[in-house]
């Protein structure tokens, strides 16, 4: 592989010493905005660059305002400026001049006389205003591009280096140094807005060891797009190729999809190039100019027939193309923006269809859409256009967004087709008056002075009216995941203790029973002695006898109402009561069925209570302190 | 009669205050927020910050802060911002999706990155690679089953009960496993971070502009914070690179 010759070495290093020689009035003059085209005057539907250029020191760039384009169609915008950044050195110190540029493609509407003004660029530099002065664009015959640009971003006059060619074999037609260019067309006869893919080529039979072109082909009445080059940067790459009987190396120099903006006869004029070998010094040898043929392509106008009512050219999407509408989201709060995107893909001619308006809903503000075309030339000339649009719900509700509908020219069927979207349905909860008067009257939906608010692939900010300010937390760091940390473990914990309670419990039926008796003995007691105190006699030893034989049952394991008392004495004995206490019990139910209805004092009835309950609770607590036999099985 | 005056007027400013202070941070955010829809993202930088510098915590107002910049090519400040909305909404989708854009455009823009620089440890990617609300119930989910299978082993016939019991372990390996990277994320919120806010940074070998550059980093770059002396900052990078920097060139989270 051979390096850039050492002569263009040297006439860089000049040029780089000429500039930096040249930047010193330049920053001594402030910042600068000029504003210019790629020729002087252009005709109906052919494309041309305008562009701004702001030269600044070491200031910053506060603001841009971009030209007014009155009456001229825009074909692209440029997201931000290409910047380059010029140091020197010198006067005891380093400065820097930055240039920004902003590179508009636009054409003049056919049918349009003109002239136009292209005014109003204008920039904030560090406080200070720099304008741009106003253009005048005369619309006449076409002067050309006077700037061109080489294949693959390739500067005019970069020197390829073409080692590495194959084998010549022939003669090749157009050449008698062997080599010639050659540009070839898909299609020759098209309708305005079909794409053309042009291809030019560099046929060889020989070694090249200099490539540069020297003037690149002009595409006047039709809009350009570069088809992306899959061979390495800087260097061309080979095919065996046989023409005319003839094998030749081929090397594609750069392709091209060409729409025509207007039907006639439309001339691709011819690319030129110079080649030559190097010998052994470097110096270059059997040097060639070269030349294509020009390409004449013939545009016929849309047909008329089949195209639906009202619908003009400009109107109609050229290619097989769908359209759709969606949203990154359905459902969002009022105050919550929601992108809606209308995508147009599909082959054909993508970035000049006319993406469908989106109509706005009742009680929805809607900021202006975002254009973005993606190519693809994988299959065929094609790719999506998309259309995103911010759109902000300032009351609660459901809205559909009607279908939207695009007429399709299919150049293959020569028929017009209408692709239609999906309805889109949008649901907006919460309060209508959360998401109210969020803007100021300058942010009318769809005013000029509202600029895109759709940022590349940026989620859109949060405009509720007023801040939300609770701190977003999760579940992580609530009470709730520690309580549910602590509650497995606890509720494990005490179901285990409490089984085991129970069980032990359960096991010991003789304590239950001591426990319950315990119980009915109070409650006995209790009433006793509330009948003691209201001197109701009888009531207080009916409730005597019945604890004595509650307590007899709990202790025997069965009922003891209704025995007699000699048998209630013989059952006691049987279980093994001391006799001594089945006495007392005894003499205690007797007593108890005597005073019931025995006549008496007041006063002494009383104090006859009194020592009853506490013989009472005495025996009773014998009762169940006395060991017992258990009961023989019958 | 002075005194009660000036005791009424007092009561009267502690009443009012509150509301007049409420009042100017809704001023602020449509401000910022209007401004920002009309493309004027200085203006849209300026109000947010105003609400920044009266304290105003909410992961809503360092989102917009964050497209805000981003909008302006600040993508250092933007993934600041991006960050401090994040620890404070971790689980916000939108967020996370911005910050990740961010973070994409400033690796692009950064032309001699460092080796590894963003490279973080395995056990900070380990503790990281779900999002918390996603690592928290799948805890949880664990933990939960861990316990009910027990539950359910002590009610089982004699024959489940072995096979109940080696479920049982699993799910508390599992379960172990998935709280490890519950506790790594709960360390890691206590390490200190800061967000390099400057396009590019010299850092430098010692605390003071005159000593040697070690090395450069980038907008955006997530750092450690190790010390501080006076206004520079001791910061290390992924990588484990160490240097000092100026304290405010660094975006504290």
């Amino acid at each position: 592989m051979l390096s850039m010759p050492v002569r263009s070495l040297r006439l860089s290093a000049l040029a780089i010493v000429a500039g930096l020689v040249l930047a010193a009035p330049a920053r001594a003059a402030g910042p600068t905005m000029t504003i210019e085209l790629d020729r002087d005057a252009v005709a109906p539907g052919d494309a041309f660059v305008c562009e701004v250029t702001l030269t600044v020191g070491n200031e910053e760039v506060e603001s841009y305002h971009a030209p007014e384009f009155k009456g001229l169609r825009i074909l692209s915008t440029p997201q931000v400026p290409n910047r380059s950044t010029q140091m020197s050195m010198g006067g005891g110190g380093t400065f820097i001049q930055n240039s920004y540029s902003w590179r508009y493609e636009l054409t003049v509407p056919p049918g349009s006389k003109g002239p136009f003004v292209i005014a109003g660029a204008r920039a904030r530099v560090a406080g200070r205003d720099v304008k741009a002065d106003a253009l005048t664009v005369r619309v006449g015959a076409s002067a050309g591009a006077g700037r061109q640009t080489a294949p693959n971003g390739m500067p005019p006059g970069f020197p390829f280096d073409l080692l590495g060619g194959g084998r010549p074999q022939a003669e090749p037609p157009q050449s008698t140094g062997g080599s010639f260019l050659r540009a070839t067309a898909d299609k020759t006869r098209v309708y305005v807005g079909e794409p053309v893919v042009v291809t030019w080529s560099l046929y060889t039979t020989q070694r090249l060891d200099k490539f540069e072109t020297t003037t690149e082909a002009r595409t006047d009445g039709f809009w350009s797009e570069d088809v992306p080059s899959t061979a390495p940067k800087g260097r061309l790459a080979y095919t065996q190729e046989t023409l005319n009987g003839r094998v030749y190396q081929v090397a594609p120099l750069t392709q091209r999809a060409l729409f025509p903006l207007r039907d006639g006869k439309l001339t691709v004029t011819p690319m030129e190039a110079d080649v030559a070998q190097v010998d052994f010094f470097g110096s270059a040898v059997r040097a060639q100019h070269l030349k294509t043929e020009p390409l004449t392509i013939e545009v016929v106008p849309l047909p008329r027939e089949g195209r639906p009512a009202g619908v003009d050219d400009a109107s109609v999407a050229v290619g097989k193309l769908a359209l759709a509408v969606h949203a990154d989201r359905t459902t969002v709060s009022v105050g919550e923006a929601v992108t809606v995107t209308v995508e147009v893909r599909g082959t054909g001619n993508v970035r000049n269809a006319k993406t469908p308006a989106l109509p706005t809903p009742q009680g929805w503000k809607a900021y202006p859409p975002k254009e973005n075309v993606a190519l693809d030339f994988a299959n065929g000339v094609g790719g999506v256009k998309t259309s995103e649009a911010l759109l902000l719900p300032e009351k609660p509700g459901t809205v559909m967004i009607p279908a939207l509908e695009l007429v399709t020219f299919d150049p293959e069927t020569k028929r017009y087709a209408t692709s239609k979207s999906d309805p889109l349905r949008l649901d907006v909860t919460g309060d209508a008056n959360v998401g109210a008067a969020a803007h100021t009257p300058g942010a009318a939906p769809g005013g000029p002075v509202v600029e895109n608010v759709l940022g590349a692939a940026l989620r859109p900010i949060r405009a509720r009216s007023r801040l939300s300010r609770d701190v977003g937390t999760t579940f992580l760091r609530s009470r709730a995941f520690v309580w549910l940390l602590f509650l497995p473990p606890f509720a494990l914990a005490l179901t285990s203790i409490v089984e085991r309670v129970r069980g032990r419990l359960a096991a010991d039926s003789n304590r239950t029973r001591r426990r319950d008796m315990r119980r009915l003995v109070r409650k006995r007691l209790g009433a006793a002695e509330a009948h003691r105190e209201a001197g109701r006699a009888g009531d207080f030893y009916i409730e005597i006898d019945r604890v004595l034989r509650d307590v007899l049952a709990a202790r025997l394991g069965h009922g003891v109402t209704g025995l007699r008392r000699d048998e209630l004495q013989q059952v006691l004995a049987t279980r093994g009561l001391p006799a001594e206490l089945t006495s007392r019990v005894l003499a205690e139910l007797e007593a108890c069925d005597q005073a019931r209805f025995a006549p008496g004092g007041a006063t002494e009835a009383a104090a006859a209570m009194a020592a009853a309950l506490e013989r009472a609770d005495e025996l009773i607590g014998a009762v169940e302190k006395a060991p017992l036999r258990e009961e023989a099985s019958s | 009669m002075k005194r009660r005056l000036s005791a009424a007027f007092a009561l009267a400013a502690a009443l009012v205050a509150p509301a007049a202070r409420a009042d100017r941070i809704d001023e602020a955010w449509a401000r910022g927020n209007d401004a920002y829809l009309r493309g004027d993202y200085d203006t849209a930088v300026a109000a947010y910050e105003e609400l920044d510098r009266d304290d105003i915590v909410s992961p809503d107002l360092f989102f917009n802060l964050g497209d805000a910049y981003f909008k302006k090519n600040a993508l250092g400040p933007a993934i600041w911002s991006f960050e401090r909305a994040a620890a404070l909404d971790p689980d916000d989708e939108d967020v996370r999706f911005n910050l990740d854009q961010a973070r994409k455009l400033a690796a692009r823009q950064a032309r001699d990155k460092i080796e590894g620089e963003d490279h973080d440890a395995l056990w900070i990617r380990a503790v990281t690679a779900l999002s918390p609300s996603t690592e928290t119930w799948v805890f949880l989910a664990l933990y939960l089953a861990f316990f009910a299978t027990l539950f359910v082993r002590r009610r089982a016939d004699e024959d489940a009960r072995p096979a109940l019991a080696a479920g049982a372990a699993i799910l508390a390996g599992v379960t172990l496993l998935a709280g490890a990277a519950l506790a790594g994320r709960a360390v890691l919120e206590r390490v200190p971070f800061g967000v390099v806010l400057p396009d590019a940074v010299a850092v430098k070998e010692g605390a003071d502009v005159n000593y040697k550059t070690g090395f450069q980093i980038h907008a955006g770059l997530k750092v450690r914070l190790l010390e501080r002396d006076q206004d520079w900052l001791r910061i290390r990078l992924a990588n484990g690179l160490e240097g000092w920097v100026r304290a405010k060139e660094i975006g504290r989270l």
